[in-house]
């Protein structure tokens, strides 16, 4: 299918799906943060926008490809509008959750726990840990690596060394450190609030160090394909344990 | 009749405004407080907005830097406010306005 196509039915049909469920909250389809999983009328305002949205944005981009513009046109469109929504989404959600709880009768409230700063440090320390271990096997690794492997563990993706072994590795668990950051000042981001989003986010940090550790690790010959593979499957079966036991 | 009642209900926002955030500020300077208590609080005084009015001119406070916002977890987080520094010297300086006010209002009144 033409890619421009697959952009916009993909739009068209979340649009659609997230409008079916938007008055029946589920862990599955929808807008899932905090503030909708914890108020149904949150979750309705905000889903009703996001499937209404997406289902203009996905005419939009028909249209444009009806019409024949360029993928990068439509890839923009698509980038543009998931961003605007995403946004607009988070605002009204909040919105309609904080305008509630002006209305909810409040009883015994306990302040809120988000632990020690000793998770930031944590994540900080494990992104400077592997600073310290590219910059050790700086000379050893290959100019072209391997960042992605099949279920065989035989590399089917390579980059350039500073994309592969700083960019894309620190990027990600500079996100991780940002969401923990931000779990205290907006803790309704994500769908737990309080200490134990901040504790799932820490041992997410952890898996990915481990994981990314691996990919080093492989690209100087040190471990197999087939051992970083089976060591990814365990890092996701950590995080979701970690998340289900909350 | 139409333009009176339009030009009363504006000036009626405006005024309402201005006391909202005066008495939200009052409020708040005796100690952090939850916003469905301030919203009962001013319900008892026969003067409440609507609660999307209310989450509005609580925000429009936060903007401005004069109250924070908390959270304090009950069986999910509830949101509450509290008094900040600048807030607290804009409040002196309010209640001040609002005694001159008074006195010109009470001359006007028995004048």
């Amino acid at each position: 299918m033409d890619e421009r196509l697959f952009l916009s039915v993909l739009m068209l049909l979340t649009g659609l799906m997230t409008l079916a469920v938007r008055n029946r909250p589920n862990p599955f389809v929808g807008v899932r943060f905090g503030y909708t999983y914890l108020s149904k009328r949150a979750w309705k305002r905000a889903n009703t926008f996001a499937g209404a949205f997406s289902l203009i944005s996905g005419l939009l981009m028909l249209t444009l490809y009806l019409l024949d513009f360029p993928k990068s046109v439509i890839l923009a469109v698509f980038l543009c509008c998931v961003a605007t929504m995403a946004v607009l989404t988070y605002r009204i959600a909040k919105r309609e959750y904080e305008i509630e709880d002006l209305s909810t009768p409040v009883g015994r409230a306990e302040p809120m726990e988000f632990g020690s700063n000793r998770v930031l440090i944590v994540e900080i320390a494990l992104i400077l840990l592997y600073l310290a271990l590219v910059a050790i096997l700086w000379k050893e690794l290959p100019e072209k690596m391997a960042i992605h492997f099949d279920l065989y563990g035989k590399p089917d993706n390579f980059v350039s060394k500073p994309l592969g072994s700083i960019a894309v590795p620190v990027s990600l668990m500079s996100l991780i450190l940002l969401l923990t950051f931000l779990a205290e000042k907006e803790p309704l981001l994500l769908r737990f609030p309080s200490v134990r989003s901040r504790k799932i986010l820490m041992i997410t940090q952890a898996m990915l160090f481990l994981v990314f550790v691996s990919v080093l690790f492989y690209n100087v010959g040190f471990i197999s394909g087939e051992f970083v593979v089976v060591l990814c499957f365990l890092a996701v079966g950590v995080v979701i344990a970690s998340a289900l036991r909350s | 009749m139409v333009d009176v009642e339009r030009a009363l209900n504006k000036l009626r926002k405006e005024m309402r405004s201005g006391i909202y955030s005066y008495l939200i500020l009052s409020m708040l300077e005796s100690g952090e407080m939850h916003g469905y208590i301030i919203r009962k609080k001013l319900e008892r005084l026969d003067f409440a907005p609507s609660e999307g009015a209310l989450y509005d001119m609580l925000k429009s406070l936060e903007r401005l830097g004069l109250i924070e916002s908390f959270w304090v977890m009950e069986r999910r987080p509830r949101k509450c406010y509290r008094l900040t520094d600048l807030g607290r010297e804009v409040l002196k300086e309010l209640k001040a306005e609002v005694d001159r006010i008074l006195r010109v209002l009470g001359g006007v009144g028995n004048g």
